[in-house]
Protein backbone atom coordinates (compact mmCIF):
# COMPACT_ATOMS: atom_id res chain seq x y z
CA UNK A 1 0.00 0.00 0.00
CA UNK A 2 2.44 2.52 0.62
CA UNK A 3 4.43 1.58 -2.14
CA UNK A 4 1.28 2.06 -4.46
CA UNK A 5 1.64 5.56 -2.91
CA UNK A 6 4.88 6.60 -3.84
CA UNK A 7 5.65 8.86 -6.34
CA UNK A 8 7.31 6.52 -9.88
CA UNK A 9 10.59 8.56 -9.96
CA UNK A 10 11.08 7.09 -6.10
CA UNK A 11 10.27 3.40 -7.25
CA UNK A 12 13.58 3.14 -9.24
CA UNK A 13 15.70 1.05 -6.78
CA UNK A 14 13.52 0.11 -3.77
CA UNK A 15 14.62 -2.24 -0.43
CA UNK A 16 12.70 -3.31 2.01
CA UNK A 17 12.95 -4.39 5.43
CA UNK A 18 10.44 -6.13 7.44
CA UNK A 19 11.47 -5.11 10.84
CA UNK A 20 13.77 -3.18 12.43
CA UNK A 21 16.69 -5.52 12.69
CA UNK A 22 16.49 -6.26 9.11
CA UNK A 23 16.80 -2.21 8.40
CA UNK A 24 19.84 -1.71 10.22
CA UNK A 25 21.20 -4.84 8.09
CA UNK A 26 20.29 -3.55 4.88
CA UNK A 27 21.64 -0.04 5.91
CA UNK A 28 24.88 -1.36 6.66
CA UNK A 29 25.36 -3.20 3.54
CA UNK A 30 24.31 -0.60 1.15
CA UNK A 31 24.43 2.87 -0.03
CA UNK A 32 20.54 4.24 0.64
CA UNK A 33 19.35 7.40 -0.84
CA UNK A 34 16.42 8.18 1.11
CA UNK A 35 14.74 5.69 3.95
CA UNK A 36 10.88 5.76 4.64
CA UNK A 37 10.86 4.31 7.91
CA UNK A 38 7.83 3.32 9.79
CA UNK A 39 7.20 3.40 13.37
CA UNK A 40 5.65 0.15 14.83
CA UNK A 41 7.48 -2.56 13.45
CA UNK A 42 8.60 -5.92 15.49
CA UNK A 43 12.01 -6.23 16.53
CA UNK A 44 13.09 -2.67 16.79
CA UNK A 45 11.14 0.01 16.46
CA UNK A 46 11.54 3.03 14.26
CA UNK A 47 13.08 5.20 17.30
CA UNK A 48 15.39 2.20 18.32
CA UNK A 49 16.63 2.04 14.49
CA UNK A 50 16.96 6.02 14.44
CA UNK A 51 19.29 5.65 17.98
CA UNK A 52 21.15 3.30 16.67
CA UNK A 53 21.95 4.84 13.50
CA UNK A 54 22.74 7.64 15.64
CA UNK A 55 25.12 5.65 17.60
CA UNK A 56 26.94 4.13 14.69
CA UNK A 57 27.38 7.11 12.79
CA UNK A 58 24.70 9.17 10.87
CA UNK A 59 21.36 8.80 9.61
CA UNK A 60 20.69 8.56 6.16
CA UNK A 61 17.98 10.95 4.69
CA UNK A 62 14.54 9.24 6.81
CA UNK A 63 11.17 10.49 6.23
CA UNK A 64 9.08 8.40 8.75
CA UNK A 65 5.87 7.22 8.17
CA UNK A 66 3.92 6.20 10.52
CA UNK A 67 0.13 6.34 12.04
CA UNK A 68 0.51 7.54 15.05
CA UNK A 69 -0.96 10.90 15.26
CA UNK A 70 0.52 12.20 18.19
CA UNK A 71 2.37 15.25 17.81
CA UNK A 72 4.90 14.11 20.43
CA UNK A 73 6.04 11.16 17.98
CA UNK A 74 6.65 13.68 15.08
CA UNK A 75 8.98 15.95 17.52
CA UNK A 76 10.71 12.76 18.57
CA UNK A 77 11.40 11.46 15.46
CA UNK A 78 12.98 15.03 13.90
CA UNK A 79 14.91 15.30 17.28
CA UNK A 80 16.27 11.66 16.24
CA UNK A 81 17.39 13.11 12.85
CA UNK A 82 14.49 12.61 10.50
CA UNK A 83 14.07 15.26 7.83
CA UNK A 84 10.31 14.41 7.33
CA UNK A 85 7.25 13.17 9.53
CA UNK A 86 4.03 11.85 7.42
CA UNK A 87 0.96 10.64 8.73
CA UNK A 88 -1.00 8.12 6.82
CA UNK A 89 -2.52 7.74 4.82
CA UNK A 90 -0.76 11.02 3.08
CA UNK A 91 -0.67 12.21 -0.28
CA UNK A 92 2.18 11.48 -2.83
CA UNK A 93 2.70 15.50 -2.62
CA UNK A 94 3.49 15.30 1.39
CA UNK A 95 6.47 13.18 0.14
CA UNK A 96 7.37 15.45 -2.35
CA UNK A 97 7.38 18.76 -0.69
CA UNK A 98 9.52 17.35 1.84
CA UNK A 99 12.27 15.73 -0.38
CA UNK A 100 11.76 19.41 -2.06
CA UNK A 101 12.69 21.37 1.07
CA UNK A 102 15.77 19.31 1.89
CA UNK A 103 17.05 19.80 -1.47
CA UNK A 104 16.42 15.91 -2.43
CA UNK A 105 14.53 16.40 -5.57
CA UNK B 1 -8.84 -22.06 11.65
CA UNK B 2 -10.85 -20.70 9.26
CA UNK B 3 -9.30 -20.18 5.39
CA UNK B 4 -8.13 -16.49 4.54
CA UNK B 5 -11.35 -15.01 3.15
CA UNK B 6 -8.71 -12.25 1.97
CA UNK B 7 -6.05 -11.98 -0.59
CA UNK B 8 -2.32 -11.25 0.49
CA UNK B 9 -2.15 -7.58 -0.99
CA UNK B 10 -5.87 -6.97 0.72
CA UNK B 11 -5.26 -8.79 4.47
CA UNK B 12 -1.85 -6.30 3.94
CA UNK B 13 -4.28 -3.62 2.93
CA UNK B 14 -6.36 -4.45 5.87
CA UNK B 15 -2.86 -4.16 8.14
CA UNK B 16 -2.73 -0.65 7.50
CA UNK B 17 -6.16 0.19 8.07
CA UNK B 18 -5.79 -1.08 11.12
CA UNK B 19 -2.40 -0.04 11.69
CA UNK B 20 -4.02 3.87 10.89
CA UNK B 21 -6.86 2.87 13.10
CA UNK B 22 -4.27 2.15 16.23
CA UNK B 23 -2.42 5.18 15.47
CA UNK B 24 -5.18 7.21 15.99
CA UNK B 25 -6.59 5.36 18.83
CA UNK B 26 -3.21 5.87 20.58
CA UNK B 27 -3.48 10.08 19.79
CA UNK B 28 -6.80 9.99 20.82
CA UNK B 29 -5.82 7.84 24.34
CA UNK B 30 -3.07 9.88 24.39
CA UNK B 31 -4.89 13.13 24.19
CA UNK B 32 -7.22 12.23 27.02
CA UNK B 33 -5.03 11.03 29.35
CA UNK B 34 -1.91 14.05 28.06
CA UNK B 35 0.77 11.43 28.26
CA UNK B 36 2.53 9.44 25.62
CA UNK B 37 1.11 6.70 24.56
CA UNK B 38 3.86 3.48 22.95
CA UNK B 39 2.12 1.70 20.00
CA UNK B 40 2.77 -2.11 19.14
CA UNK B 41 2.86 -4.00 15.49
CA UNK B 42 -1.36 -4.33 15.44
CA UNK B 43 -1.87 -7.77 15.30
CA UNK B 44 -4.91 -8.85 12.39
CA UNK B 45 -6.04 -12.51 12.97
CA UNK B 46 -8.45 -15.08 11.47
CA UNK B 47 -10.37 -15.54 14.86
CA UNK B 48 -10.11 -19.09 16.65
CA UNK B 49 -12.81 -19.36 19.36
CA UNK B 50 -9.87 -21.03 21.60
CA UNK B 51 -7.02 -18.97 20.55
CA UNK B 52 -9.87 -15.67 21.32
CA UNK B 53 -11.07 -17.15 24.35
CA UNK B 54 -7.36 -17.62 25.55
CA UNK B 55 -6.30 -14.09 25.15
CA UNK B 56 -6.91 -13.35 29.27
CA UNK B 57 -4.61 -16.26 29.99
CA UNK B 58 -1.47 -15.32 27.84
CA UNK B 59 1.37 -12.40 28.07
CA UNK B 60 0.92 -9.67 30.37
CA UNK B 61 -2.69 -10.05 31.01
CA UNK B 62 -2.20 -13.40 32.63
CA UNK B 63 -1.51 -12.20 35.95
CA UNK B 64 -3.95 -9.25 36.17
CA UNK B 65 -7.04 -8.98 37.35
CA UNK B 66 -9.07 -7.37 34.36
CA UNK B 67 -12.09 -5.28 33.17
CA UNK B 68 -13.36 -3.89 30.15
CA UNK B 69 -15.63 -1.94 27.91
CA UNK B 70 -17.50 -3.36 25.20
CA UNK B 71 -19.00 -1.35 22.23
CA UNK B 72 -21.07 -2.17 19.06
CA UNK B 73 -20.74 -0.27 15.70
CA UNK B 74 -23.38 -0.37 12.92
CA UNK B 75 -23.60 0.80 9.31
CA UNK B 76 -21.15 0.26 6.36
CA UNK B 77 -20.12 -2.68 8.49
CA UNK B 78 -20.61 -3.93 11.95
CA UNK B 79 -19.35 -5.38 14.89
CA UNK B 80 -18.07 -5.59 18.20
CA UNK B 81 -15.13 -3.66 19.57
CA UNK B 82 -13.44 -4.40 23.34
CA UNK B 83 -11.36 -2.38 25.20
CA UNK B 84 -9.62 -4.36 28.39
CA UNK B 85 -7.66 -2.71 30.70
CA UNK B 86 -5.54 -4.28 34.07
CA UNK B 87 -6.52 -3.20 37.48
CA UNK B 88 -3.83 -0.52 37.86
CA UNK B 89 -6.50 1.34 35.71
CA UNK B 90 -8.19 3.53 38.02
CA UNK B 91 -5.58 4.38 40.18
CA UNK B 92 -3.36 5.52 37.19
CA UNK B 93 -6.36 7.63 35.63
CA UNK B 94 -6.42 9.28 39.30
CA UNK B 95 -3.41 9.98 38.91
CA UNK B 96 -2.68 11.29 35.18
CA UNK B 97 -5.96 13.14 35.54
CA UNK B 98 -5.59 14.35 38.61
CA UNK B 99 -9.29 13.58 40.63
CA UNK B 100 -9.25 12.00 44.06
CA UNK B 101 -12.78 12.29 44.55
CA UNK B 102 -16.60 11.34 42.93
CA UNK B 103 -18.94 14.39 42.10
CA UNK B 104 -20.53 14.80 45.54
CA UNK B 105 -17.38 14.19 47.89
CA UNK B 106 -17.80 10.17 47.41
CA UNK B 107 -13.86 9.18 47.72
CA UNK B 108 -12.98 6.79 44.32
CA UNK B 109 -11.39 3.79 45.87
CA UNK B 110 -8.07 2.90 44.04
CA UNK B 111 -8.25 -0.70 44.28
CA UNK B 112 -10.49 -3.27 43.04
CA UNK B 113 -12.93 -4.66 45.64
CA UNK B 114 -15.71 -6.68 44.38
CA UNK B 115 -16.55 -5.01 41.13
CA UNK B 116 -20.11 -5.38 39.92
CA UNK B 117 -20.56 -7.92 37.63
CA UNK B 118 -21.91 -6.04 34.52
CA UNK B 119 -22.95 -2.58 33.70
CA UNK B 120 -24.65 -3.17 30.36
CA UNK B 121 -24.38 0.92 29.61
CA UNK B 122 -26.74 1.97 32.28
CA UNK B 123 -26.28 3.23 35.92
CA UNK B 124 -27.55 0.84 38.57
CA UNK B 125 -27.36 0.74 42.09
CA UNK B 126 -24.38 0.75 43.52
CA UNK B 127 -23.17 -2.53 45.00
CA UNK B 128 -21.60 -2.36 48.43
CA UNK B 129 -17.50 -2.31 47.96
CA UNK B 130 -18.17 -1.49 44.05
CA UNK B 131 -16.42 1.00 42.21
CA UNK B 132 -17.53 4.60 42.42
CA UNK B 133 -20.01 6.09 39.26
CA UNK B 134 -17.21 8.23 38.51
CA UNK B 135 -14.55 5.70 37.73
CA UNK B 136 -16.81 3.48 35.85
CA UNK B 137 -18.24 6.36 33.89
CA UNK B 138 -14.39 7.39 33.43
CA UNK B 139 -13.55 3.85 31.54
CA UNK B 140 -16.83 4.05 29.48
CA UNK B 141 -15.70 7.65 28.03
CA UNK B 142 -12.34 6.80 27.53
CA UNK B 143 -12.94 3.59 26.05
CA UNK B 144 -15.68 5.10 24.03
CA UNK B 145 -12.96 7.47 22.67
CA UNK B 146 -10.61 4.99 21.69
CA UNK B 147 -12.99 2.71 20.16
CA UNK B 148 -14.50 5.57 18.25
CA UNK B 149 -10.90 6.70 16.83
CA UNK B 150 -9.77 3.27 16.01
CA UNK B 151 -13.10 2.25 13.99
CA UNK B 152 -13.61 5.20 12.17
CA UNK B 153 -10.22 5.41 11.21
CA UNK B 154 -10.47 1.90 9.65
CA UNK B 155 -13.90 2.67 7.57
CA UNK B 156 -12.71 6.19 6.60
CA UNK B 157 -9.76 5.69 4.04
CA UNK B 158 -12.61 3.03 2.26
CA UNK B 159 -15.30 5.32 2.44
CA UNK B 160 -17.25 3.61 4.54
CA UNK B 161 -19.51 5.51 7.88
CA UNK B 162 -20.16 3.20 10.91
CA UNK B 163 -22.22 4.64 13.97
CA UNK B 164 -21.69 3.30 17.55
CA UNK B 165 -24.12 1.74 19.87
CA UNK B 166 -23.74 2.58 23.75
CA UNK B 167 -20.25 1.50 25.57
CA UNK B 168 -21.67 -1.11 28.58
CA UNK B 169 -18.80 -2.26 30.85
CA UNK B 170 -17.47 -5.26 32.04
CA UNK B 171 -16.39 -5.60 35.13
CA UNK B 172 -14.56 -8.69 36.00
CA UNK B 173 -12.42 -11.34 34.39
CA UNK B 174 -15.34 -13.70 34.71
CA UNK B 175 -17.56 -11.29 32.37
CA UNK B 176 -14.67 -10.50 29.75
CA UNK B 177 -14.03 -14.49 29.25
CA UNK B 178 -18.03 -15.08 28.79
CA UNK B 179 -18.14 -11.92 26.48
CA UNK B 180 -14.92 -13.10 24.54
CA UNK B 181 -16.02 -16.77 24.52
CA UNK B 182 -19.84 -15.24 23.00
CA UNK B 183 -18.05 -13.19 20.79
CA UNK B 184 -15.96 -15.52 19.48
CA UNK B 185 -18.72 -17.97 18.32
CA UNK B 186 -20.45 -14.92 16.85
CA UNK B 187 -17.80 -14.60 14.25
CA UNK B 188 -16.13 -17.31 14.32
CA UNK B 189 -15.21 -16.79 10.33
CA UNK B 190 -14.40 -13.02 11.31
CA UNK B 191 -11.29 -11.02 11.89
CA UNK B 192 -10.12 -10.38 15.45
CA UNK B 193 -7.65 -7.42 15.73
CA UNK B 194 -5.92 -7.05 18.52
CA UNK B 195 -4.29 -4.03 19.34
CA UNK B 196 -2.14 -3.38 22.71
CA UNK B 197 -1.04 0.20 23.91
CA UNK B 198 1.11 0.99 27.20
CA UNK B 199 1.74 4.25 28.68
CA UNK B 200 5.23 5.78 28.68
CA UNK B 201 6.42 5.47 32.58
CA UNK B 202 2.88 4.08 33.75
CA UNK B 203 2.21 1.08 34.67
CA UNK B 204 -1.36 0.19 33.21
CA UNK B 205 -1.90 -1.69 30.05
CA UNK B 206 -5.19 -1.67 27.80
CA UNK B 207 -5.76 -3.60 24.73
CA UNK B 208 -8.28 -3.38 21.85
CA UNK B 209 -10.36 -5.61 20.21
CA UNK B 210 -12.25 -5.37 17.16
CA UNK B 211 -14.51 -8.25 15.93
CA UNK B 212 -15.93 -8.45 12.45
CA UNK B 213 -17.81 -11.01 11.75
CA UNK B 214 -17.79 -12.41 8.01
CA UNK B 215 -20.63 -10.11 5.97
CA UNK B 216 -18.19 -7.18 7.48
CA UNK B 217 -15.32 -8.54 5.86
CA UNK B 218 -17.08 -9.41 2.49
CA UNK B 219 -17.84 -5.83 2.57
CA UNK B 220 -14.36 -4.41 3.58
CA UNK B 221 -13.02 -6.95 0.80
CA UNK B 222 -15.02 -5.21 -2.02
CA UNK B 223 -13.89 -1.43 -0.34
CA UNK B 224 -10.33 -2.67 -0.14
CA UNK B 225 -10.94 -3.50 -3.72
CA UNK B 226 -11.61 -0.49 -4.91
CA UNK B 227 -9.06 1.74 -2.58
CA UNK B 228 -6.63 -1.12 -4.15
CA UNK B 229 -8.07 -0.04 -8.01
CA UNK B 230 -7.29 3.82 -6.88
CA UNK B 231 -3.95 3.54 -5.69
CA UNK B 232 -3.17 1.71 -8.95
CA UNK B 233 -4.96 4.03 -11.59
CA UNK B 234 -3.62 7.53 -9.33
Amino acid sequence: MLRKSLPPELLTDVVEAADGNEALRCLATSHVDLMLLDLTMPERDGYQVLKALNDSGGVPPTIVVSADAQSLASERVMQLGAIGFVRKTFKPAELTEILRRAGLV
Amino acid sequence: MTAPALSGEKLDALQELVNIGMGAAGAALAKALGAFVELTVPAVDFTDRRSVAGLLDAGPWADHEVEAVRQPFFGAFTGESLMIFDEQVHAQLADLLGYGEAPGGEPISMGFPNPPAMMRGEQSSPAPHAKSAAQQEMLLDLANVVIGACVNNIAEPIHEVVSFGPPAGLGTRADVRTYLLQEAVACHQGLIVNLDFKLEARSFLSRVLVFLPEHSLQRIDQALTQLLDGLAAS
